[in-house]
């Protein structure tokens, strides 16, 4: 770090010396060009502009990361009153960054706060069946330490503030870059090579698995986000953020994909012998091993699905609202103009189902709830459609039960549940 | 979550219809609700009590209980000055429990409780969504490594180690990241 301090410090006493050459009078630290940030190559090439802050510079000193030189020279930069003032909005915004959480410690705040609610509310409700919870998953345990009611939960990657020891800042590191809980032992990340891979294949993959009734957030290394979805198993090629060569993800269940798109390095989601290729965009892919059918939905962007055996660069295109289907067979159907919130509502907790069979209905809440859910033959054919947040069990039974006159019950241990007449 | 941040500014956090939907127990509306302020409140309760994990455990406890008794749930003149005042008195009890809960150390050191911030003004609040929101929309890379930062407390040189970059990029994305939020937040400045 010194020796970065000390270029630095060169550059800028250079090119102060420079500017005030040519235009004696106040110093200014000019714009320090960068290869790595396209936006001020330009400014290499000219003079520089004129009294514009060097950021990096500047972002160091808000983090106390500055050698004395380097304080010197933000001062004289911040000789003025205007640029002290801009200083002191700039100081302001960094502190407060810090303390606002991000959007994934938000999610999960909600997720945290809702199933508390659903308690709250279960336990004020009188009377009625009083149903047993499934099972927490074991270890889980929320911030005050206890063991939370299984609903489903988003693992967002943001353990709470930590001491500033190194073995706790390489948790925190660790917890950010795979999958962690604020308890262990839920998702875990895994180093596994893939069944029947050759020994001396590239190296093995990251892997991230969720049981029924969990979720997970997953920063990945390229600034990518993946939310994972319950029962379902990512894995990742480690790449690292400058390695050439496509990025590649291995999906089975269900997962939405926020991509921080790179032209160079294509993002590609391999699931259920479906290969989504990321365009720029925001897109959900589901292909749990029983459905028979992949899906990808795409809120935002463009992706290009295809048939893992299909050539690159055929398929389909979807675009934002397009809902994509491959069958085992490689036909592939577009259905455009979707709702794709209905789609992707469960990463905001929400229970969705379209015209979707008892059936569907009974696998999808087995692997939210983690219970067994038994449908009657006479039930399982019928449709239903359903849209409501994922609240605790026996509320979404009731809601699917009841329009369709028929009853739910739970078996003496309660892990499994009957639903028919 | 910006669209929620987004669609409450055009619906008005203060709204009557608002505070109706939540009184009446629409959980979309609470959400929100929770949405649209608990970052601001998080922010503001962490300045009296410095711990990231309890500040949002009394945000939370906060939003519990008005769920808990959403039908009592009282018309507000301005929501915000609402949920901003109970989260100070819920701040401020948590300090007077851990003080009285110090004065039982043998090494409680007596020293002066911390300045009271005070309320913020509605000036501010929305000067916090803003800065969330900003933060969410800096380019994906860029805010990772902001986030690794400001929220984790990782050194430049412990970021790049990490992500198998240069500390040389580190640096350059954070000055981008804070030229991006003073070009998006500028206008915030009197």
């Amino acid at each position: 770090m010194p020796r970065v301090c000390e270029v630095y410090a060169a550059r800028i006493v250079a090119a102060v010396r420079c500017r005030a050459a040519a235009h004696p009078g106040p110093e200014t630290i000019v714009v320090d060009g960068d290869a790595h940030d396209r936006t001020s190559r330009a400014d290499e090439q000219g003079a520089p502009r004129a009294g514009e802050p060097d950021w990096p510079l500047l972002a160091r000193w808000l983090a106390g990361e500055c050698g004395a030189a380097e304080r010197a020279a933000v001062e004289r930069w911040a000789a003025t009153p205007s640029r002290r003032a801009e200083l002191a909005a700039l100081r302001a915004w960094w502190e407060q960054s810090a303390a606002l959480p991000s959007a994934a410690a938000t999610d999960a705040m909600w997720l945290r706060l809702s199933s508390r609610m659903h308690e709250a509310d279960d336990a004020h409700s009188a009377g009625g069946r009083a149903a047993p919870q499934p099972a927490p998953p074991p270890g889980v345990r929320d911030a005050r330490g206890r063991r939370p009611r299984s609903r489903p939960r988003v693992l967002a990657l943001v353990p709470g503030r930590s001491a500033r020891s190194p073995w706790r800042r390489r948790a925190t590191l660790a917890a950010v870059l795979s999958v962690a809980a604020t308890a262990a032992g839920l998702a875990y990340a895994a180093q596994r090579r893939p069944a029947g891979a050759d020994p001396v294949a590239p190296p093995p993959m990251r892997e991230y698995v969720t049981k029924p009734g969990q979720r997970a957030t997953i920063d990945l290394v390229d600034g990518s986000r993946v939310t994972l979805g319950v029962a379902s198993t990512l894995r990742v090629r480690p790449y690292g953020a400058s390695a050439p060569g496509a990025r590649e993800l291995f999906l089975e269940g269900e997962a939405v994909f926020d991509v921080a798109h790179d032209e160079r390095r294509p993002f590609l989601v391999h699931a259920g012998g479906a290969v989504t290729e990321d365009l720029g965009t925001r897109f959900g892919v589901r292909a749990y091993a029983g459905d028979g059918v992949v899906r990808v939905v795409v809120a935002e962007g463009q992706v290009a699905l295809r048939a893992a055996a299909a050539p690159p660069g055929s398929g389909a295109l979807l675009a934002a609202g397009d809902v994509g289907r491959i069958d085992s067979a490689g036909r592939a159907l577009v259905e455009q103009g979707a709702d794709t919130t209905a789609h992707l509502g469960w990463t905001g907790g929400r229970l969705v189902f379209r015209d979707a069979t008892v059936a569907e209905v009974a696998a999808q809440l087995g692997r939210w709830y983690d219970v067994r859910v038994e449908v009657a033959p006479a039930v399982a054919g019928r449709r239903v459609t359903v849209n409501m947040p994922a609240g605790s069990l026996s509320a979404v039974l009731r809601a699917v039960t009841v329009p369709l006159d028929t009853r739910f019950a739970y078996d003496r241990e309660g892990r499994t549940v009957h639903v028919g007449p | 979550m910006s669209d929620s941040s987004c669609s409450l500014r055009q619906l008005g956090p203060d709204s009557l219809e608002w505070q109706a939907r939540v009184r009446a127990g629409d959980e979309r509306a609470f959400e929100m609700l929770f949405r649209a302020f608990a970052p601001g409140l998080c922010a503001f309760v962490h300045r009296y009590v410095a711990s990231r994990a309890v500040a949002e455990e009394v945000v939370q406890d906060l939003f519990l209980a008005l769920w808990r008794h959403r039908e009592a749930f009282a018309v507000h003149e301005r929501v915000s000055a609402y949920l901003y005042t109970a989260a100070r008195n819920r701040a401020l009890n948590h300090l007077r429990r851990e003080r009285l809960a110090d004065r039982w150390h043998a090494d409680a050191s007596g020293a002066a409780p911390a300045a009271d911030p005070g309320a913020p003004g509605e000036g501010e609040l929305l000067g916090l969504l803003e800065l969330q929101d900003a933060i969410e929309h800096l380019p994906a890379r860029c805010r990772l490594i902001f986030v690794l930062h400001r929220q984790h407390e990782l050194t430049y040189g412990e970021i790049a180690s990490s992500l198998g970059l240069s500390v040389k990029t580190v640096e350059t994305q954070m000055g981008r990241a804070l030229k991006t939020l003073r070009a998006r937040l500028d206008h915030q400045r009197p």
